[in-house]
C-alpha cells in the first residue's frame, strides 16, 4: 500500500468545495470591506460617524472640526475595518489551501494564526479607536474633555473568537507535526 | 537509532534490485532508499510483511537491535 496522507476522495470533496466557496467569499469581502466602510463614512460625513458613535455626536460639533482632525478621525475609524479585511484575507488563503487539499501544512497554520491575530487586534481596535476618536474630537473644543472607554459584548465575543481560533491553529500545528511524522513511516 | 535496517544486505543476498522490491510492495523508490538507510521513523507491518514475502526472510533478518553505546551512527 502506498504511503499517502490523502484522504478518501469523497471526504475530500466534502471539504474542498465548501472551502473553495468560503475562500472566494472571504477574499471578495476582504477587498470590498474597507472601500465600503470608507464610502459609507465619507458620503454621510459627519452624520455617519455620529450615528456610529452617538455619545460623540451628542457632545462634539463634528461638522466644525478642523480638517486635519476630521481626516485623522476618518483614518482611525477605518483601522478596525482594515484589520478585519486582513483577517478575511488570511481566512481566505487558509481556506484556499484547504481547497487544494493541503490540510496539514505549515502554510495553513501560518494563515490561521495570522487570522486569529488580526481578529484579536480588530477587537482591540474596536475598543481603542472610539476612545482615540473621542480624545481627538473633544480636545478640539474649549472646556473639560471626558474620555470614555466602552467594552461591549461584541468586542468580548470577538476576543473570545480570536482566542478559540488561535487555539485551533495550535491544534492544527500539532496535526502538521503528526502528519510529518506519519509521512516518515513507510 | 538502536534499530539498524539490514535491508540492503538481504537485497544483495537475494540479488534483488531496490526498484523491483519497491514496485512489489507499492512504495516509491525514494522511500525505499530512505528505508534502506534507516532514515525513516517507522515501518508498517504491511510493508514489512510484503518485504519478507518477496525476499523469503523473517523480520529479524531485516532489522537488528544495537544498543545506543555500541550502535554505529
Amino acid at each position: 500500500m502506498p504511503a499517502s496522507l490523502s484522504p478518501p476522495a469523497v471526504a475530500a470533496d466534502a471539504i474542498d468545495r465548501p472551502a473553495r466557496r468560503l475562500s472566494r467569499t472571504c477574499l471578495v469581502l476582504a477587498f470590498v470591506l474597507v472601500p465600503a466602510v470608507a464610502g459609507v463614512l465619507a458620503l454621510g460625513w459627519p452624520e455617519s460617524l455620529s450615528s456610529a458613535m452617538p455619545e460623540l455626536g451628542a457632545n462634539v460639533d463634528l461638522a466644525n472640526l478642523p480638517r486635519w482632525r476630521s481626516g485623522l478621525i476618518f483614518v482611525l475609524a477605518l483601522i478596525p475595518a482594515l484589520l478585519m479585511a486582513a483577517a478575511l484575507l488570511e481566512a481566505g488563503r487558509c481556506l484556499a489551501a484547504f481547497a487544494r487539499r493541503q490540510y496539514f501544512s505549515a502554510e495553513t497554520v501560518r494563515h490561521m494564526r495570522r487570522f486569529s491575530a488580526c481578529v484579536f487586534w480588530a477587537a482591540i481596535s474596536g475598543v481603542g479607536v472610539p476612545t482615540l476618536v473621542i480624545l481627538i474630537a473633544t480636545t478640539a473644543g474649549p472646556g473639560p474633555a471626558t474620555l470614555t472607554i466602552s467594552l461591549g459584548s461584541d468586542d468580548l465575543f470577538l476576543l473570545l473568537f480570536a482566542g478559540i481560533s488561535w487555539q485551533i491553529a495550535s491544534v492544527l500545528g500539532r496535526a502538521v507535526a503528526l502528519a510529518e511524522d506519519h509521512a516518515q513511516i513507510v | 537509532m538502536p534499530i539498524v535496517v539490514k535491508l540492503d544486505v538481504m537485497l544483495a543476498e537475494r540479488k534483488v534490485r531496490s526498484k523491483e522490491l519497491a514496485e512489489f510492495i507499492g512504495i516509491t523508490e525514494a522511500n525505499m532508499s530512505l528505508l534502506k538507510q534507516g532514515k525513516v521513523k517507522g515501518i508498517r507491518f504491511e510493508t514489512l510483511a510484503s518485504i519478507c514475502a518477496y525476499l523469503r526472510c523473517q523480520p529479524g533478518d531485516l532489522l537488528k537491535f544495537e544498543p545506543e553505546d555500541t550502535a554505529e551512527g
